[in-house]
Order: structure tokens, then sequence, then C-alpha cells
């Protein structure tokens, strides 16, 4: 689903209150004015039917323990 | 003003004739730092009194006859996202916590050091290796010794345009969505994003987990060879460490492309507002791949179009948890563009981040698919020459939906060389990519050095270094 330009300020503004974050009104029309494109190219990626039964290239090891950087 | 041999090789070489000294090659290097870096932006912090400390010890190893392999004695620069136990790590940023990483080295700043390479300092990077220069803030802005008025790129703007002008011989840079290759396209010289894995990213400031490389930058790609062979290795400290056997990748040049398959990227790929001199000078480069004994046969990526939006879920959600308490107490502090950047996270959903993921496996199959009929996949690194600095501030979301052919090498970890392949109209320089396997860089670096030893694109030096050159020997 995309969402119309018409509605993405208002869309924007709730999404980055969510997250606790506060900008002045012309960075949220900024983000707004690039939202519907951002919607549409993250969209297209879940209409990519053949990812339907892949698992996420994520991995947890848990025999694994990361030391200290540089020791 | 004096000026530094052409190349990491050729300084090599000159050390070891006895015909310099690392001692004179860091004092060129600081000679240089003083007159070109006001104008540059290259360097956030400087080392001159450890550097020629460094400088001294490795004359005096080669004076007792310890040799520690090709970068003794080079004098290097460091993007400052790095630890390095000389100075504070910045990140180009007023966020930064400056107790981080203080007095100690990132491992690669370590391997650098224990092969008796010199750090001259910490280069410039985009704010944490993803904003654009913001004015406002207290770090220099970038400049193209090709063309002051132009961007050198980022993230590791600093390492590129200060190998370019010849303020260092080579660089460490990283790249999360082509932050290497970007800057060298831009600035003229050779740049390589690893494999994924292949060196430790442990000590480096983090942008996005799973993206992040760290890699060298240099004149050529038999110098990226060089450092590659240092910096290279397993480290504990890095969960994404891979433990694959260390190797000499210069050992694998040898200036042959016998029986090498190049899928050549199809212009499907390419969109609009390509430079007009980018076809012809890519056909050229192609042409001359062949001549060295490549067969080529047009390719296309899979799910080219997908990815872009796969790299953009990925780079933001991975920032975004690592940046989301600083956004909501300092907003101010960031800069402008950095800030923009990064809040685009919030409008990206948990279900996009593990589609992104969910897409990268399936795409692997057909990228590992493709690389059964291929050997390496080239394309141009960018379709741009370098942009006016006035032109080339903004957020990362419009510019990333457009043709990238960069950052899909990083969804997919494979290693990617970029390299000088001509110039346009304006004498600004123009770029090839070569990708290939998983950890088969050495073939990536074996073309990439193969093409450089019948053209000389990478030889060539930007006016401000000209102009500030009266000598090329110390």
């Amino acid at each position: 689903m995309t969402t119309s330009p018409v509605n993405a300020g208002p869309m924007v503004e709730v999404l980055l209150e969510r997250s606790g974050l506060r900008l002045q009104p012309e960075e949220v029309a900024e983000l707004a004015a690039n939202y519907e494109d951002l919607r549409a190219a993250l969209d297209k990626m879940h209409s990519v039917t053949d990812v339907r039964y892949e698992a996420p290239a994520l991995v947890f090891n848990p025999a694994r323990q990361a030391s200290a950087w540089g020791a | 003003m004096r000026s530094l041999p052409a190349s990491v090789t050729d300084a090599a070489a000159m050390l070891r004739r006895r015909e310099v000294t690392s001692v004179e090659l860091t004092s060129i290097a600081i000679e240089r730092a003083d007159v070109l870096d006001d104008a540059l932006g290259t360097y956030v912090t400087r080392f001159d009194d450890t550097a020629v400390a460094a400088a001294e010890a490795a004359d005096r190893s080669f004076a007792a006859g310890v040799d520690k392999g090709p970068l003794q004695g080079i004098p290097l620069g460091i993007k400052d996202i790095l630890a390095t136990a000389e100075g504070p790590t910045t990140a180009n940023s007023l966020i930064l916590d400056r107790g981080w990483g203080t007095h100690r080295d990132a491992p690669v700043v370590r391997r650098l050091k224990e092969a008796g390479a010199v750090i001259t300092g910490k280069t410039t990077t985009s704010e944490f290796a993803c904003g654009s220069p913001d004015p406002s803030k207290p770090f220099a802005v970038p400049r193209n010794p090709w063309d002051l008025e132009r961007s050198p790129a980022g993230s590791s703007a600093g390492t590129g345009n200060g190998i370019a002008a010849g303020l260092f011989l080579a660089g460490i840079g990283t790249d999360t969505g082509g932050s290497i290759r970007a800057p060298a396209s831009m600035n003229g010289i050779s740049g390589l994003k690893p494999t994924f894995g292949l060196v430790p990213k442990s000590g480096c400031v983090p942008l996005g987990y799973s993206l992040d490389h760290i890699g060298p930058l240099a004149r050529s790609a038999r110098d990226c060879a060089a450092m590659l062979s240092v910096i290279a290795g397993f480290d504990a400290g890095d969960e994404c460490s891979a433990n694959v056997p260390t190797q000499d990748f210069v050992a694998h040049l040898d200036g042959s492309l016998d029986g090498v398959r190049v899928g050549v990227l199809s212009y499907n790929h390419w969109g609009g507002s390509a430079d007009p001199d980018l076809r012809s000078t890519f056909d050229d480069a192609v042409t001359a791949l062949q001549r060295l004994g490549a067969t080529s046969v047009e390719v296309e990526l899979p799910y080219f179009e997908e990815m872009k939006a796969a790299e953009l879920a990925t780079m933001l959600s991975e920032a975004f948890a690592y940046h989301r308490a600083d956004l909501q107490q300092r907003w101010e502090d960031y800069g402008r563009y950095t800030r923009l950047n990064l809040a685009f996270a919030a409008l990206v959903g948990p279900e996009d981040f593990v589609q992104a993921q969910r897409l990268r496996t399936h795409v692997k199959r057909h990228v590992d698919a493709l690389f059964d009929s291929v050997d390496l996949v080239v394309s141009p690194t960018s379709l741009n020459a370098a942009a006016r600095i006035d032109e080339s501030s903004g957020t990362i979301v419009p510019r990333l939906l457009k043709t990238s052919f960069t950052s899909y090498w990083n969804l997919m970890g494979q290693p990617a060389l970029a390299i000088p392949m001509g110039f346009n109209a304006i004498g600004l320089p123009l770029s090839i990519q070569i990708a290939g396997r998983p950890f088969e860089d050495a073939l990536v670096l074996r073309a990439g050095d193969a093409y450089q030893g019948v053209t000389e694109w990478h030889l060539q030096v930007p006016p401000i270094a000209r102009e500030a050159a009266v000598s090329t020997a110390p």
C-alpha cells in the first residue's frame, strides 16, 4: 500500500513521535516529501513472492562470544 | 614543494634501494599537508610528532635489516571512525563520546603499525559515515582535488582526497553502501571493499552492522593488495569476522586475465542522467579487459531495484538502533543531513527490516547462480563524476533510490574494487567497478592490476597536486 502525498505529513509526524524524535517543521516536511517514494520502494520488497519461505539473513550463534576488540 | 613517490609500490622499492628514508617520506607528507590541507579538508587530526617517531623506527628497522613488508615506512591516513591510540576519534561529530577508543588501536590500525606503517593522522569522514557536510559544525568541508568546488564524495572523503593530492600514499576507509568506492571514483584513485568478514571491523564506529566493511584506498590495485595483505584476518572482537587463512594478495597479480569470464552489467540498469562520457569510457575499459584475455557477456543483477530498498531498510534500521537515544536527546548536535538521514529510519518498520534480510537470502541464491557463469561482474562505479558541493548535499533516501552500482555488493558481502577508467569532458575522473565471488578478493585485485598494467588513468595527478609539486624526488 502506498500513502498519498496528502497524507504523508501526518503519517510522518506520528512515526517520528513514536520514535521520540522532535524535528523542526521544515525537517518534518523534508521527510514527508520523500515518504511516498521510500514507502513504495519498501513495499516493493514485500511484493517479491519468491521470498515467501526464505529465512532472513540473521544469525545468532549461541556458542560464540565476541571478545573486547583489540584484546 | 616536494612530492611523494607515485605509489606505495614505488615508495617501498625506493626505501629498499636506500633512495629515500621513511623520515623523508613522512616529512614530505607533513609539508604537503601544511600547504594543502586547508584547501582540501583532508584531516580531522594530524599526528605529526608520532608519525615522525614511527618513521624513525621504520628507518631503524631498515638499517638493522628488518623488513616487515611493503608498508614499512609508508605514510598512511586513517578514516576518523577507527580508533587510534595517538588521538581521539570524532566520527566528524559532536556526538561521539570523546573517550571512545581512547589509547587503543582498532585491530586494522594495530596490524598496519605492526607492519611498520606510519600513521599520519585521522581523515575526514561524513558524520558517522552517513551525513553530508554541515558548515555550521566545527569540521572542515572536504573538497575534491580535481576541482575544489566539487565534492570528493563520502564517506571516506579525507582518505580519498588525501591520496589523490599526495598527502599520504594510501589509507583506510569504510564502506556501508559505497563509501570506499565512491571517493575512489570521484578522486581518481583505487579503492577496495573487501569480502564481508575478511577485514575485522572491531574498533570502528558502526553505521550498518551487517553492511559495514573496512578496506584500503590507494593509487593502484596493487597498492590495495599490499594493504589488504596486512589488514585481513580473523579477529575475535568482531562477531562477523571470518576465520579464513590470510594470504599475500600481491602474489596473485600476474597481469593476465586469460580465461576469466567477465559479466558486463546491462545498460538496462543504468537509468537516466549518466555522464555523457560514461558509456564510451566504460566500453573502452571493457575492451581493455578483453584484450587482456577475458571473455565477456552482458548480465543483469537479480532484483536490482528491490535491493536498493533492502539497503535502505537495513542501513537505516541498524544505524537507528545505535543513534536513537542520542537523536532524542541531542538532535541539534548532529549535522543537519546526518540527523535527517537517521530520522528516515523512523519511517521504516520492523517487518521492512526483516523482509530486507529475507530478500538478501533469496537474492544470494540468484547471485551465486550468476557467478556459476561468470567470474567477475563489471559496471561503472558511479553514474556521474564528482558533483558540485552546493549540489551534493542532501538526504540519503532520494540518493540511494536512484541508481547505485555499489550498495548491491554491500548487501551481498562480495568484494568490489573501484579503479579509474578515464575522464569526462571537463576533466573529472570516471571509474569502473569490478566485483567478484566472496573471498575471491585476489581475483578482483588481479583484474584491476592487469587493467592498470595497460592503462595510466590511476597515475594521473590532479592540478592542485601538480601545482604544489616542483620536484618528484625527495
